[in-house]
């Protein structure tokens, strides 16, 4: 059997509000092997979010383990977790991006935060917004670019550190569907020409439909059902599975009509 | 013509004296805006802490200055330490103690808004870029604090600025005073001074905190 590239076990998080503790994540296991592309789906509030930052340890787990390619996080120093983040990419729902800064800037700056030479990282980033298609948006502010376009910026910028495995976390949910497939290709190109592992979070079956490999369902932080997503999607055992099915035909028919 | 009685600014030295109070004024400010900002950008990283003790201490402090009426602040700096505990402060110093003492406090609060008006999803992001924790405000978070607050603390030290007017009531001969002295001065030969030196008075302090304002305005627009 090939061994997991991500792999977490019994992640527990509980987050103490004012009406009580939510349980965020109840004993979550996973396994995320090498190149696939894993999506983790669920409605809001389900812990997809909370999971995806305990892969990165933006979030500390209450309890459990985090692998990454064999390595435990929580056992890594800060500096030495710093530099392992900067293998792992993220992408966000609303890009980030430092909106006071033009896009070869935005794409530099995780260079220059690792000290690369001025002409090396920008020769690098020229070459990153190539791949997404914006070479001929280098000298433009974010604040003049779409939402697709701000996206593929962030992607650029999260490539500049030559990650081995990328997390989105609602990375097309600010898009309409048209630029949502767009990325979604671009994502799918980028896995099958660099090989980054990818964990791609949505409340989208569409998402998962178009690129995932795998899938978790995951509800009320436990998750219901994890396989193949051909198999998750002709045989839905869980009744969140199947309600996100229904979700995903209603918008459908809403589409057509 | 009408006379405002502006002629007794030509008279001898009159206007340099006025000239020379404003710097006084100006110099008081000048010294306690700077101490304010950075006292106040450590105290507002402060204040963001969750510690409990560190909360309500701030809290209070916040709460007494802005209750306390600045006056009443000055007399106790000047005059009450100088009684109670011996001290025997220049007028100035108390001056600049009471400013800062007031500043500090209110530029606290507002870096205080600033920080946490920025949304986590920053810090996160920074963290998930691999940054270290003194990049991450370098780069991301203090950009944007920064631009939160310079049209708020410009407010504040123009506030501070026309305050300084205060400063008067413990002995100190800024602008305001040296005013009222010239117009004392002249009372039989020109009577209508009281209107025409503070005019004048009113102008200075237009022409300091009028630029003041002005940079704010551009700062905003730049950022917007």
């Amino acid at each position: 059997m090939e061994t997991a590239y991500i792999e977490v076990r019994n992640l527990t998080k509980t987050y103490s509000a004012k009406n009580g503790n939510v349980e965020a994540l109840k004993s979550v296991s996973l396994s995320v092997l090498k190149n696939d592309i894993f999506g983790v789906i669920g409605l809001s509030g389900a812990g997809k979010s909370t999971l995806v930052r305990c892969l990165n340890l933006l979030e500390r787990p209450d309890s459990g383990e985090v692998f990454i390619g064999g390595q435990n996080l929580l056992t890594l120093g800060r500096e030495q977790l710093r530099l392992r983040r900067q293998k792992i990419g993220m992408i966000f729902q609303h890009f980030n991006l430092l909106e006071q800064q033009n896009v070869l800037a935005n794409v530099c700056f995780p260079m220059e935060i690792r000290g690369v030479p001025v002409r090396q990282r920008k020769e690098k980033a020229m070459e990153l917004l190539k791949k997404v298609g914006l070479e001929d948006k280098a000298g433009a502010y974010p604040s003049q670019l779409s939402g697709g376009q701000k996206q593929r910026v962030a992607i650029a910028r999260v490539l500049a550190n030559e990650p081995d495995i990328l997390l989105c976390d609602e990375a097309t949910s600010a898009l309409d569907p048209e630029t949502t497939k767009t990325i979604l290709d671009l994502l799918k190109s980028i896995h099958d020409t660099m090989g980054i592992t990818m964990v791609i979070i949505t409340h989208e079956m569409r998402v998962i439909q178009e690129i995932c490999t795998k899938v978790a369902v995951l509800d009320q932080g436990t998750v219901q059902e994890c396989g193949s997503v051909t198999k998750i999607f002709n045989h839905p055992k869980s009744k969140a599975a199947k309600r996100l099915l229904l979700i995903r035909d209603t918008e459908e028919m809403a589409d057509v009509g | 013509m009408l006379n405002l009685g502006i002629d007794v600014l030509f008279k001898g030295t009159n206007f340099l004296r006025l000239l020379g109070g404003l710097w006084i004024a100006v110099r008081i400010s000048l010294i306690s805006v700077m101490i304010s900002i950075i006292a106040g950008l450590v105290m507002g990283m402060l204040m963001t802490s969750p510690n409990v003790v560190l909360k309500i201490f701030f809290r209070t402090y916040l709460e007494i200055v802005r209750i306390m009426p600045q006056m009443v602040l000055l007399f106790i700096v000047y005059f009450g330490t100088t009684r109670v505990f011996g001290w025997d402060l220049s007028a100035e110093y108390a001056a600049v103690i009471v400013f800062s003492f007031w500043g500090a406090a209110e530029m606290g609060d507002l870096v205080r808004g600033a920080l946490i008006s920025i949304p986590g999803i920053q810090y996160e992001s920074a963290q998930a870029l691999g940054m270290t924790r003194p990049q991450m405000y370098l780069y991301v978070i203090l950009p944007q604090t920064v631009r939160r607050l310079i049209p708020l603390s410009i407010n504040l030290i123009t506030r501070m600025i026309k305050t300084t007017s205060l400063v008067m009531m413990i002995g100190i001969v800024e602008v305001l005073k040296v005013a009222q002295q010239i117009i004392e001065a002249n009372r039989r030969t020109s009577p209508n001074a009281a209107f025409g030196v503070f005019a004048v008075v009113f102008l200075l302090y237009f022409l300091i905190c009028w630029p003041v304002s002005r940079l704010a305005g551009y700062l905003e627009k730049r950022w917007s």
